[in-house]
């Protein structure tokens, strides 16, 4: 289970829904949450390292390798099976909350 | 996790304008952060530059900010008791000054010497601290058993524009000697983590 909060921020779930699909670099991750989110999720690049360290601290996502590009060293992240649950627990929850304006929950 | 690298490292380029202006601001971090992932935050940084030289707003704050929350997390990082202890050892050292303050006119020196005492203990510099306190904590256990040290000053020491009681005039000297008692106590050095930031 993740430690701390189990809150979870509109950016912080972009980063795990792109990182579902696999690992992914800083950069990487940064266009993939433009494109999930239609452009609406941009954040800058110290709020998204901010984002990364803290889903690191919690167990949801880690370091599946570095490599060294240029002379400068990358850092791959990946995320984990925590992280999976609890984007998908996100993601239903967010479901159950929208159906309640766009479609009357039926039985 | 492994570390790939690959078959030739190529030298990266002489820094641009933009990549100087990246890394002045990449400062706000922790060495210790900065030696481990500067380059990678400013290959991201740099990666959608295109021709700016100068970093937009919503970057420069989102590296003064992740700056910041990354010096908070590595001070939040000691040991819970002797952040405690340091804590207590402030305030104690605090109030002794705030004693002292309305004398300062009478008693400069030592008015001085406390209140170096506490910007030492505040510092983490607790062997300075340990002596100022002891020199300190005689003269004012001195002044209160009325034999003079170091100096000629004798009980009562009268006030001046600063406070309108005589020193020790309400409280007791002994309340004073617990002070330094209790800061004289915690002799071991209380370091922040060291090597870093």
């Amino acid at each position: 289970m993740p430690r701390g909060t189990s809150e979870v921020s509109e950016p912080m779930f972009f980063v795990l829904a792109a990182l579902r699909a696999g690992p992914l670099h800083g950069h990487a991750i940064s266009k993939s949450i433009k494109e999930l989110s239609g452009g609406r999720v941009q954040p800058s690049v110290g709020t998204l390292y901010g984002i990364l360290e803290r889903l690191n601290d919690r167990g949801v996502i880690t370091v599946d390798r570095e490599e060294l590009i240029n002379g400068r060293n990358r850092r791959y992240f990946r995320i984990t099976d925590e992280g999976r649950a609890l984007v998908e627990a996100e993601a239903r929850r967010m479901q159950a909350a929208a159906s309640l304006v766009l479609r009357p929950a039926g039985p | 996790m492994t570390i790939v690298k690959p078959a030739s490292a190529v030298e990266p380029p002489a820094p641009s304008v933009l990549e100087r202006r990246y890394r002045k601001l990449l400062l706000a971090y922790p060495r210790h952060y900065r030696t481990a992932y500067g380059d990678e935050l400013l290959d991201v940084l740099l990666a959608d530059a295109a021709g700016r030289t100068v970093p937009p707003p919503k970057e420069v704050w989102g590296l003064l900010l992740g700056g910041v929350r990354s010096r908070i997390l590595h001070q939040a990082t000691g040991n819970a008791w002797a952040d405690g202890l340091h804590l207590a050892v402030t305030a104690v050292t605090a109030a002794n000054l705030a004693a002292l303050l309305p004398y300062a006119g009478t008693l400069p020196l030592w008015t001085l010497l406390s209140a170096l005492a506490l910007l030492a203990v505040q510092r983490g510099r607790l062997r300075t601290a340990f002596a100022l306190t002891l020199v300190t904590g005689v003269k004012a256990a001195a002044i209160a058993a009325g034999r003079p040290a170091f100096d000629l000053t004798v009980l009562p020491v009268y006030p001046n524009p600063l406070g309108d009681r005589p020193l020790f005039g309400d409280s007791s000297p002994l309340v004073a000697a617990a002070g330094y008692a209790v800061a004289l106590r915690d002799r071991d050095p209380i370091r922040a983590p060291a090597g870093r930031g």
